[in-house]
Parts: structure tokens; C-alpha cells; sequence
């Protein structure tokens, strides 16, 4: 049965009548055109479809649109409009983290996440913050060396 | 795939609506998952019902033996993965076996009352909470009981809509060592064992997988009998009454050899931190 459900999205408030057990992924692509958020594995083990939902990055596949009802949710275009985002972005661009640019979406909020978090990691650091996204191409290494990037270039945002 | 969410608004509503063609969610990384075994036409959302609490009790636990009293940290079952990796007031040996599901990301979602309920063969948490003699506190259809984790494995099938509401870990200072065997960080364990050492008596927790998660009562008899060496656990385990088989995470000749090595290994490292 349809259900109202109400939540924020990127900062703006938002509402959808539809199936609460619908993917959040599926309603994030598919009802509002945020395509940036990737269906990689559809099982949670990959973070391609990565978003922040209340500050805390979690995979949209395996959540149902009923439980976000009230919540806050960030994808990776509310991300990368941010101040820090754009940092992120940008250092992935410089520092050569980018292959294919599936995982990438993912990566990015990852990197939020932690930098937000954390805003002087250790490449152990980084590489636990990134431990739920998996990236088929490029090794790692030039993702971790971008975030470190961002992190540098970062430094009075992350802080605050 | 269900085809009915309720979000749950107190304990009381979620433990009135459980029947057999329903099922609780937590953080929902098992119930969800692609290829999920778990089946229900209804799922109750536990998410706004609060029990994501902290603090410490005195309790009486229903174990296989009869009750006992202790002192404990109450872990509310829907705290996650992360917050007890992030809260000081975890014990470490619990905080390791969390870092056993290696993604941050899931750790943010999967809670210990949704592992427990999974129970499954490869269970993260499960053998280092045997290990711990851990209690769950759980509401039956609005009765309270208190059982050792041992007696809930054993009896769960007993109380099919119970909710368990928190997660109780002693507070008696055993120090407890898990080791987890998978091919990388985010596969499938073969096999997980955990063994605690209190008042140097030894107690021993593990999984298989596809052939369960149980106290491994066995081992700890022999153990504590001074029978313990490698060899006469290794033996142990090529007998042990598990139904463990060849499949693609090993060889039955290889989980049973581990899991005797292992448990071997724990308590020779348990003891000697304790010399
Ligand atoms: C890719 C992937 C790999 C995984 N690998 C493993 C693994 O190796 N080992 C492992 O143990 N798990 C694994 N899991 C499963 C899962 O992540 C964990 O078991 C997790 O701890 C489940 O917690 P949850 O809160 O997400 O539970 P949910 O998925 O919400 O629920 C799991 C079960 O427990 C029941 N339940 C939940 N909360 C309660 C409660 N309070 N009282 C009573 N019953 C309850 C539910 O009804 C359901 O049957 C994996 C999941 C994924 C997606
Ligand atoms: S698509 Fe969601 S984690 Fe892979
Ligand atoms: S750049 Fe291709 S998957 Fe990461």
C-alpha cells in the first residue's frame, strides 16, 4: 500500500506518495533524477550507491523509502555542491583517482564523510574510511593519495 | 520480498504486531540484502523505538544451568556496529570482533540485536559473545526474560516473535580472543572461534559455515580437564558433533583442523597474557 513519506534531501524538503519498501536508490535515480548515486552490487557490499542519511554514510539499496520517512538524506550531488565536496572533487580530478568513475560518486562521500569526521587522516585512516567502497580499476592508492589531497587543500573547512 | 513496513513507535507495538508472517527490522544489511534468506509479508521497522541505549545493571541471567547474578553493560540491540567500535565503555574484545565486518559503511547500519537474530553460521559477533557469556534481554510478546546467549541459541526456535531489546555483556573482567578465517576481508568466514579464560576456566565460542554457531562445550570440558594440547584438540575436533562438510569456503578436513588449532592457539595466548 502507498504511503506519504516526507524526508530532506539535499537540504530541500521533500515528499513521495509511493510503495514504502521501495530502494531508496530506486526512488533517489528514479523519482528525483539523482543519478549520481550508482547500483553497483544491489547487496550493500560495494558503496557504489552511497549517500549520508543523517550525517552517516549508509548504502541506499538496502534501505526501504519508509524508513527514511523524517530523516535527513545527502547524495553525492548535495555533497558536491558543498564547500568541502567541491575540494574533494577537484583533488580526485588533480590527483588522478579516476578511472571508469563508477565507484566514484561513492568514493566522494566516503571522503566526506571521513574528512568531516577526521580531518587529518593517516592513509590506514583513509583506507578504513573507505572500506566500504570497492573500486575495480585503479588500486586505491591514487584515491588515497586524492583524499589526503583534499584533506591538505581542506584544511580550514574540515576544521571548522 | 515483503510486501508491508511498520515503523514500530515503542516495544510494545513492534512485540504486539510480530507473528509468524512477519519479521523485525534493524539495520536491515541482512533482512534487505540481495539473496536474503529471511522471508516475511510484514516488516516492523525498530529504528524510532530509542533502543540504542547504554548502561550498566545488575541482572539475573537464565542459563542452561540455572540462574545466575552479575553486574553488566547493557548494550540497547539496536546500537550499531560502529557506535560500540566508537563508544569507550566497550569492551575491546568486542569492539575487534565488530571490526570483523571490515565495511565501514556497513557498520554504520548492521546492529548487534539484528546479528543475533541472523545467527548466522558465519556470524561475526556471535562466537565472541558465547565466548563472553553474554545474556539477551527479551521481550515475549510483553514478558521479560533474561537468557544466557547459549540457552537463546538453543531455545530461539522456542520463542519465534521475541524481541530481543538488549545485549547484556558481563562485567568480570575475562578477557576474551577471536580469530576469524575468510579469503578476504569482506568474504564469508570458513570458520570464527572465540575463547574466553576466567578464573582459569576456559570457555569456547565458534562458526562454521553451513554447519552453525554453538558453544563448543567439548572443547572446554577437555581444556578444562588439563586435556587440552594441540593434538588431543585437533583429535577433538576431527570428532565433534557438527554437521561441517566440504563446500566452497573449505574442505571439512580443513575447518575441523582449524578450529582445533585455533582454539588451541587462543588459549595458550589467553594464558600466557595472563602469566
Ligand atoms: C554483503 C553482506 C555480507 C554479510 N556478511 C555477513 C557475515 O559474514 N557474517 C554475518 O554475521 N553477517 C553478515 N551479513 C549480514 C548482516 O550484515 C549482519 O548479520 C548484521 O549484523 C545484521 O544486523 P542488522 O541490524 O542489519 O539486521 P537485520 O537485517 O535488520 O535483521 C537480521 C535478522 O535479525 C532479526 N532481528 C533484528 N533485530 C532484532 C531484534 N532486536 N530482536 C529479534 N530479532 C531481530 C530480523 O528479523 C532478521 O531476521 C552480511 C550482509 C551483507 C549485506
Ligand atoms: S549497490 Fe549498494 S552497496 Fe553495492
Ligand atoms: S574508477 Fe572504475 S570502479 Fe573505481
Amino acid at each position: 500500500m502507498d504511503a506519504k513519506i516526507s524526508f530532506k534531501l539535499n537540504g530541500k524538503n521533500v515528499s513521495i506518495t509511493t510503495d514504502p519498501l521501495r530502494r531508496l536508490l530506486d526512488i533517489l535515480r528514479d523519482d528525483f533524477k539523482l543519478t549520481g548515486v550508482k547500483e553497483g552490487c544491489s547487496e550493500g557490499e560495494c558503496g557504489a550507491c552511497s549517500v549520508l542519511l543523517n550525517g552517516k554514510i549508509v548504502t541506499s539499496c538496502i534501505i526501504p523509502i519508509g524508513a527514511v520517512d523524517g530523516q535527513e538524506v545527502m547524495t553525492i550531488e548535495g555533497v558536491s555542491a558543498t564547500e568541502g565536496g567541491k575540494i574533494i572533487v577537484e583533488a580526485f580530478a588533480d590527483g588522478g583517482a579516476v578511472q571508469c568513475g563508477f565507484c566514484i560518486p561513492g568514493m566522494v562521500i566516503a571522503a566526506y564523510y571521513l574528512l568531516s569526521n577526521n580531518p587529518n587522516p593517516t592513509d590506514d585512516e583513509i583506507r578504513l574510511g573507505i572500506s566500504g567502497n570497492i573500486c575495480r580499476c585503479t588500486g586505491y592508492d591514487l584515491i588515497v593519495e586524492s583524499i589526503k589531497l583534499a584533506a591538505e587543500r581542506g584544511e580550514k573547512i574540515w576544521k571548522k | 520480498m515483503a510486501d508491508n513496513l511498520i515503523i514500530a513507535k515503542n516495544v510494545e507495538e513492534a512485540v504486539a504486531l510480530k507473528d509468524g508472517s512477519s519479521l523485525f527490522l534493524a539495520g536491515g544489511t541482512e533482512v534487505n540484502r540481495l539473496d536474503s534468506p529471511c522471508c516475511a509479508s510484514t516488516l516492523i521497522s525498530l529504528g524510532r523505538m530509542g533502543l540504542d541505549g547504554l548502561s550498566v545493571c545488575e541482572e539475573t541471567v537464565d542459563c542452561c544451568k540455572g540462574p545466575k547474578k552479575g553486574r553488566f553493560l547493557k548494550l540497547g540491540a539496536m546500537c550499531t556496529f560502529q557506535e560500540l567500535i566508537d563508544c569507550e565503555d566497550v569492551p575491546q574484545f568486542l569492539k575487534e570482533a565488530c571490526r570483523f565486518m571490515s565495511s565501514r559503511t556497513k557498520r554504520n547500519m548492521a546492529t548487534i540485536g539484528g546479528n543475533i537474530g541472523a545467527a548466522r553460521d558465519d556470524s561475526y559477533l556471535i562466537p565472541t559473545l558465547i565466548a563472553a557469556s553474554c545474556a539477551v534481554e527479551l521481550n515475549c510478546k510483553g514478558k521479560k526474560h533474561v537468557y544466557g546467549i547459549g540457552r537463546y541459541l538453543k531455545e530461539k526456535k522456542d520463542y519465534p516473535d521475541s524481541l530481543i531489546e538488549a545485549v547484556l555483556i558481563p562485567l568480570n573482567g575475562a578477557e576474551v580472543l577471536s580469530k576469524r578465517y575468510a579469503n578476504t576481508a569482506a568474504s564469508h568466514a570458513a570458520v570464527t572461534v572465540s575463547v574466553s579464560l576466567l578464573d582459569g576456566k576456559v570457555r569456547v565460542g565458534a562458526a562454521v559455515k553451513n554447519a552453525g554457531v554453538r558453544r563448543l562445550v567439548e572443547f572446554e570440558e577437555l581444556i578444562n580437564a588439563g586435556k587440552g594440547t594441540e593434538e588431543e584438540l585437533i583429535k577433538a575436533a576431527y570428532g565433534l558433533d557438527m554437521p561441517i562438510s566440504d563446500d566452497m569456503f573449505g574442505s571439512e578436513k580443513y575447518k575441523r583442523y582449524i578450529l582445533g588449532v585455533t582454539v588451541s592457539d587462543l588459549v595458550k595466548k589467553a594464558q600466557g597474557g595472563k602469566k
